[in-house]
Formats: C-alpha cells, structure tokens, sequence
C-alpha cells in the first residue's frame, strides 16, 4: 500500500500534466534559429586587413564595408506555427502615443560594437504585439511568448525571417 | 453623516483660513498635474510624428540630432548628403520607398522643407495614417508651388493660390528673402497634430531654384541673376538633400541595411531606427522629467503642510468647541473623527479646485502652446495614472489630519467637560 | 408622566416616586468618593451622596473645592480612585470609557455657565445636539413630541423663545440670558434623568436669574427629571428641594478662608 499510493498519484499527475506540456511554450534558444548543417560563413573579424594602417581612422571606411554576411539566412521550417517562447532584446519600430512599443525587432544583443556584423537575418524576428509594451530601458531583455512563423519568400527582394505576434511580453529577470 | 455637517459647519465658521489652506492645496495639485499632463502629451506627441518608417538617413552626426531636424524640424543639419547616395539606396532592392527631403529655408518662423510626391504617397504618421489634402493637391511639375501644413494655412491665413516668398535660414525674422521666386499656395494639408502642420512643402526643384543663383552663400545681383522664368527651364534635380526617409519591403533587412549604410565608403551617412532614436532622446529627457515630477511632488506636500498648520493652530482655539460636544455626548473618537473628516474636507475642495485651475489653465493656454510648441494639451478626463496620483494625495491628506486628530483625541480626554480655560 | 422604555441598565425596575421613604432607585449614589489628581493631595472625600429621581438639589461649592471635579467623576468623565459612583444604579467604573460617555449623554444634561452654544450652529440645531449623540434621548424626544426639530422647538418655546427667526440664527447672535436658556433646553431634550447645571445663573444679572431658575424648576417637573445645581450663590437655595455643602461634604475640603473665584 505504500508503494501503491505514490505510484499512482504520480501517474495521475503525470496524465494531467502531459496536456499541461503541450500547451508551454517551447523556450527557444538563439543558435535553434539557425538550422543544422546550414553553410559554415567564414566569420568576418575585424574589419582591418592591414595592421599597418591600424592607426590610420579612415582605414575602417577603406575595407569591405560590413554588409549582412548573408543575405538570405536560411530558416528552420519547422519552427512555423509552433508556440515558443525567446528571450531577446527589444528594438522598437512602432511607437503607439501612450509610449507602448507595438511593433518591434527582437535580437539576440544589443548595442553591440561596431567591429561585429549585425545579427543575420534567421537572428532577428520581426513582431508585432497589439498590446504592446512600454519599454523604459532598451537594455533591458524581455521574454516573447507566441506562434512563430517562418516566411520564405522566393522573391530576391525580400530577406526570409521569422515572424511572431507576440501574446506575453514580460521583462527577463537574471534568477 | 453628522460628523460630517458638523465639521464642515465649523470649516465654514473659519472660513477665510480655509479657503486659503484649500487654495494652496488646488495650486499645488493642478502644478502636479500639469507637469504629469505636459510630459505625458510631450511623449504622445512625440511618438505620434512619424510611424512605418524604417530607416532615416542623414549626414553623419548624431542619431538623436538627425531625428529631431529631420522629423520634428527642431535644431538643423550639419551637413547635407549627395543626391547620389540617395539614388544609390532609392534603387536599393531591399529598399520599397524613398522619401527626400530637403531642409533649410522658412517663411515667417515656419520651416520649409524640400521633397517629392513620395512624401505623399509614403509618408505615415500616428498610426500609421497616410496625409490628406484638406484642399488643392500636391505640386506637380512647375517647381514655385507649395503646400501648405495645417497650421500654416490657419495661422498665417493663407488659401488656395495666394502667393508668399520664401525666406533664407530658420529664424521668425529672415533678412534675406528669395523675393524675386515667388511660390504659390496649391494645396492645404489636414492637420495631423504632428510638426508637419507647421511645415511649408515644396518640390526639391523649387529648392534648388530659389538657390541656383546663389554663390558661396550669397544670392547673385546685377547680371549673376536668374529670373523665375528662366529657373522653370533649367535642370532642377538637386545636387544635395539634407535626409532620407526609407521604408523596407522586410523589417528583419533593416539591421544589415542600416549597418551598410552607416559604412558607405563614398560619404560620410549615418542610418537611424527612429524607434531606437526615439528612445534615446526620451531617456535624455527622463531625468529633467523626473526631477520636475518630485519637485512638485515637494510642492504638493508643502501644501498640505500648510493645511497641518492651520488645523493645530486651529486646535486651540476650539477647546471649548471640543468640551461642549464632549458634553452633548461625543465620545474622544468623534473628536478626532471631527478634524479627520474636516482635513479630508480640505483635501477633496482643494483637489477639486485644482482639477479646476488645470482645466481653466487648458483651456485658456490650449491654442497657445499649440502654435508656439505644437504641442497639444487635451481637455481630457484624468488618465488613470492621474488618478491614483490624486487618490495617493487625499490619502496623504487623511495621515496629516490624524496627526490634529490625536492630538485632539488626547486633549478631550484630559480636558473632559469643564470649559473652563 | 411619559412613559419610560427599558433602558440598558442592571435589572432593578425604576421607581418614579418622590417620597424618600420608599426603598427606590437614587438617582446619584456616591458611596466612599476619594480622588485626587495625579501627584496631587486628596481633593475629594465624600463618604455620601446621595440624589432621589425627580429631586432638586443645590450644592454650594465655590471654585477650588472641587465641585468642577466633582461634576467631572458624576459624568464619567474621571475615574474615582475609591468609592463607587452609581448613577440609576449603574456603577460608573464598571463601564468602559466608551460606555461611560454613552451613557452619559442617554442619561445626562448640562448646563455650563457659559459657552455653552456651538456658535456656528443654529439655536434649533445646537439644541438637537445631544440627540444626534444619543439614540434614546432622540427617541424619546421624538416619541414625546413627534419629532426631534418639534422637541426642541416646544422646549425653547416653554423657555421663552418663540420667534421661529431667532431660533434659526446662529447660536452667537442671542444674548447671554437667551443662550442659557437655549443651554436648558438642549439639557432637557430627550428627557434625561438628571440635569447638571454647573453655575448657570453666574452670567446672568440679578433679575434674570430668578426667572431662569423657575423656567428650569417647571421643565425638570415636566420631564421627571432630577436637578443637580452647582453654585455658590447662597441666596438661590432656598428654591430648591434639598441643599447642601460640598465644603461640609468633602472631608478632604480646604478650611473656610479658601478663595472664591
């Protein structure tokens, strides 16, 4: 009988809980935006070829300028219409009058220097939040809840990305 | 309530000292919440101007410089940009519109700005709202046309095919005039609320006539002159524009473009989000915002220590008072009930009355502030947040009246019913 | 005589006659009375005292012998430090603070010597005053007359106050003679069981002072109400149903050369 009793109600726990699961939002990672086996870019370091001219301030204007390495990242399908949750930070695009940011680009860092590309395409995801959010601090990361979807357009003009209506923004606290 | 009728009687026995005590509390709550109003609409307004752009492109020098002369028309450009960096990135594939605009000129202290009909077409506002003719149209292919923003028309009293001149720099005061290119009102914009109102529109050929003749920054005499007439048959493709408004075919390209941008080898350009821009300036106003809030946090309270003092002082005089309900049957907590409910009195008349004095002061100041700063104040209902401002002040009110409260409470119980002093 | 309701009180039924040999309810019942003010020598030490429903009596107590403190213990206002005091038979220190204001006000009402008025109320509504403090003299009141406004416009009227105008004006606007009257009425709404006046007449010139005290004499008979007159003016007494000294009272009293105010 002792053994019984935690047994079952484990069991018991574990059939209500199950549907609970389903219904959690994955908690995604950045890196799971990039699909496996995508081609290795070779990393553009510093933007100085000649260590020469490391004094030299126009040097930086002179290089290859620092363009998306990529310009088509490729995406993971099978994010599409799944429920996720990211963690990122928020670059506001639309500001509604009482303050609330209701469209917004979510990147994996911010304030980044120069010396770095900005993050490919299959890093940001555009969203959009009917509610939105009032951000004070642009440092501050926050949590995005939603169902991704992942657009391919074949065309050339357009960059593929991710996109989210976002269902629940709330600030990323370092537990 | 009897205790109720009872303090308010005796307020209004001491009537002149309470009015000035709920006087200084109205003064202080409409400073309160004027300031909160300002600030608030200050935002709304800002984060209204410009809506569904992506990028905004200007000669290199601040980010939060570029969106201010650039959008709001306030401060100016250091530098202009090449007419083809402009062409570069209007035909970039990533790039859906591109609107040009060229700054620099006024007319009786409003700017005028240079563009074309993209401006029309692309250029959003508020929630994303495209603009509006109230009245004639864009201007088309004779570059001495203009558009008129709302608040121009109204101000200055223009309409439909009157004439003005253009004046050389921003001042309210020019001296220099482009008098010999006069321009003709086509077209009346509605009022969007945004700076735009305030904006004299011409082609980026109008611009560059009423300054072809121009050297070294002087306009030409004698011979060097070129007449209207014959600047209609010159190439007017400007050589230079002062920025660039950009909207994307895909949001997510905007980092890489804006990146790209920034590093253009063949000028000098910098390439602002105006979300993040925007964010940034509001940040530089967060501490002036915050520390004029606590200062009339500290007036507010200043207020209601005056109704304090007035109540002690009060107190003294109506011992007596006190000792004759004691002896119709008041028990020590009706006392101090009494001058509770009677610092609450104060506290409501004078949060009312400074709801009042704010909506007065709106009202009278309203077109004002709109003209001079195009800020609009509405005559609205408190926000929520002003509410929980005003519930915090009356709760403030109710912890200084239980301080005469108590001391009350003590003296009645110690005086009981003699009254003799 | 109206009739009484029951009241919140210990059990023995009141009795509503005046003759001294009947074993009824004293009105006041000052049993071993000792106070003394805090750090202070014993101000008072009666060993009785004693106050028959409906009776009139004149205390002679100048200022300084402790009749201010004395009417202060009656109203439950100080606590004795010895003796009892029982009021309808109601033992005073057995109440809360609360309790004891209470039922002060269903029980009590006082006329002070002056100052008596709340002078930014209205002559009506500073006589209604102990019936917004207290439900049953409200009752009462309004059981009597119809209505507390009727109560106190009947009363002030019996008093002498007829004009409807004077009794709407402020309370500060009467004359010293029309405030305590005003004060007698506001006493006597309600009818209470016991009036308290505490030198009422001081203020009043020589004239009005007779007057005042047959006026007060009729009403307290009318009601059934006992009086208890504090004053030091010898001459009055003999009006009055029973006097006494407080002087020859209170053994704690100060000999006779003490200061008269």
């Amino acid at each position: 009988m002792r053994l019984v009793m935690p047994r079952v109600l484990l069991s018991i726990m574990l059939l209500v809980a199950t549907p609970l699961w389903a219904a959690e939002p994955r908690t995604l990672e950045w890196p799971q935006l990039i699909p496996a086996g995508a081609p290795i870019v070779q990393p553009q370091t510093a933007p100085l070829h000649d260590l020469s001219q490391l004094s030299d301030a126009l040097a930086a204007e002179s290089a290859p300028a620092a363009h998306q390495q990529v310009p088509n990242a490729p995406v993971v399908k099978a994010l599409d219409g799944q429920q996720v949750k990211l963690p990122g930070y928020i670059v506001p695009l639309e500001v509604s009058e009482e303050g609330r940011t209701t469209e917004f680009l979510l990147v994996p860092y911010y304030g980044a220097c120069i010396h770095v590309p900005p993050p490919p395409s299959n890093q940001i995801v555009h969203i959009v939040s009917e509610m939105g959010v009032r951000v004070e601090d642009l440092y501050q990361p926050y949590w995005i809840e939603g169902r991704m979807q992942v657009k391919n357009t074949s065309s050339e003009l357009a960059d593929a990305g991710y996109q989210m209506e976002a269902e629940k923004i709330y600030a990323y606290e370092l537990e | 309530m009897y205790l109720l009728r009872l303090a308010l009687a005796s307020l209004a026995n001491r009537r002149f000292t309470a009015f000035l005590t709920a006087f200084a509390i109205a003064l202080s709550v409409c400073l309160l919440l004027a300031v909160e109003r300002v600030r608030t609409e200050a935002r709304a307004s800002f984060a209204s101007t410009i809506s569904g752009t992506d990028l905004i492109v200007g000669a290199r020098s601040g980010s939060v410089n570029l969106l201010l002369y650039s959008v709001f028309r306030i401060g100016n450009a250091t530098n202009n940009i090449r007419w083809e960096s402009y062409e570069h990135y209007a035909r970039d594939k990533r790039v859906k519109w591109a609107i040009p605009i060229s700054l620099g000129d006024s007319h009786r202290g409003y700017r005028v700005m240079g563009t074309n009909s993209s401006y029309f077409e692309h250029y959003q506002y508020g929630r994303k709202q495209n603009l509006q003719l109230a009245e004639g149209r864009a201007f088309a292919s004779d570059p001495f046309e203009v558009v008129l923003g709302a608040e121009v028309a109204q101000a200055l009293h223009y309409k439909l095919g009157d004439k003005l001149v253009l004046a050389h720099g921003v001042a309210a005061i020019s001296l220099v005039k482009h008098d010999d290119k006069p321009f003709t009102v086509v077209g009346v914009l509605q009022r969007t609320g945004t700076p735009v109102d305030r904006t004299l529109h011409i082609s980026l050929g109008g611009m560059e006539a009423i300054h072809i003749d121009w050297h070294n920054g002087v306009p030409a005499r004698g011979a060097g002159r070129i007449s209207a007439e014959q600047a209609r048959n010159l190439d007017l493709t400007p050589k230079a524009i002062t920025a660039v408004l950009l909207g994307l075919n895909n949001k997510i390209s905007t980092f890489s473009l804006q990146r790209e941008i920034n590093e253009y080898r063949n000028e000098p350009l910098l390439a602002i989000l105006p979300g993040v821009a925007l964010q940034e300036l509001w940040s530089l106003m967060g501490t002036a915002e915050q520390a004029l809030f606590v200062v009339s946090l500290f007036v507010v309270l200043t207020g209601l220590i005056g109704m304090l003092t007035a109540i002690l002082t009060s107190l003294n005089e109506r011992r007596r008072e006190m000792a004759i309900l004691r002896s119709v049957g008041a028990r020590p907590w009706h006392i101090a009930g009494l001058l509770v409910l009677e610092a609450l009195a104060l506290a409501v008349v004078g949060i009312a009355a400074g709801l009042g004095l704010l909506y007065l002061g709106i009202a009278i100041a309203q077109g004002y502030v709109q003209a001079n700063y195009g800020l609009f104040l509405p005559l609205a209902w408190p926000s929520a947040h002003e509410w929980s401002l005003l519930a915090i002040i009356l709760g403030a009110a109710l912890l200084m009246g239980s301080v005469p409260a108590w001391r009350a409470y003590r003296q009645s119980l110690a005086d009981g019913l003699s009254i003799h002093l | 005589m109206a009739s009484r309701e029951l009241k919140p009180l210990p059990p023995t039924p009141l009795s509503l006659s005046e003759s001294p040999f009947t074993m009824s309810q004293a009105l006041i019942e000052l049993t071993d009375l000792g106070f003394a003010w805090p750090g202070q020598a014993p101000l008072l030490d009666i060993p009785a005292l004693r106050l028959e429903a409906g009776e009139s009596l004149f205390l002679k107590g100048p200022s300084g012998s402790g009749k201010t403190t004395l009417l202060g213990l009656l109203g439950g206002v100080q606590q004795p430090n010895r003796g009892s005091i029982r009021l309808l038979g109601q033992d005073l220190s057995e109440l809360k603070q609360a309790a004891r204001d209470r039922f002060r006000v269903d029980h009590t009402g006082y006329i002070f010597q002056q100052f008596n008025l709340l002078p930014f109320l209205s002559v009506r509504e500073n006589v209604e005053l102990p019936c917004r403090f207290s439900r049953s003299r409200a009752q009462r009141a309004a059981e009597r007359h119809g209505s507390i406004d009727q109560a106190a416009v009947s009363l002030l009227a019996h008093l002498g106050l007829k004009d409807p105008a004077l009794i709407a004006r402020r309370a500060d606007s009467l004359s010293i003679g029309q405030q305590q009257r005003v004060a007698a009425a506001r006493a006597l709404i309600g009818q209470p069981e016991l009036v308290i006046a505490d030198e009422p007449t001081s203020a009043l010139d020589a004239d009005a002072r007779e007057a005042f005290i047959r006026l007060l004499f009729a009403e307290c008979r009318d009601a059934g109400s006992s009086l208890l007159f504090v004053s030091h003016d010898q001459s009055l007494a003999t009006l009055f149903d029973r006097q006494l000294s407080l002087a020859e009272l209170n053994r704690a009293a100060l000999p006779a050369n003490d200061l008269e105010a």
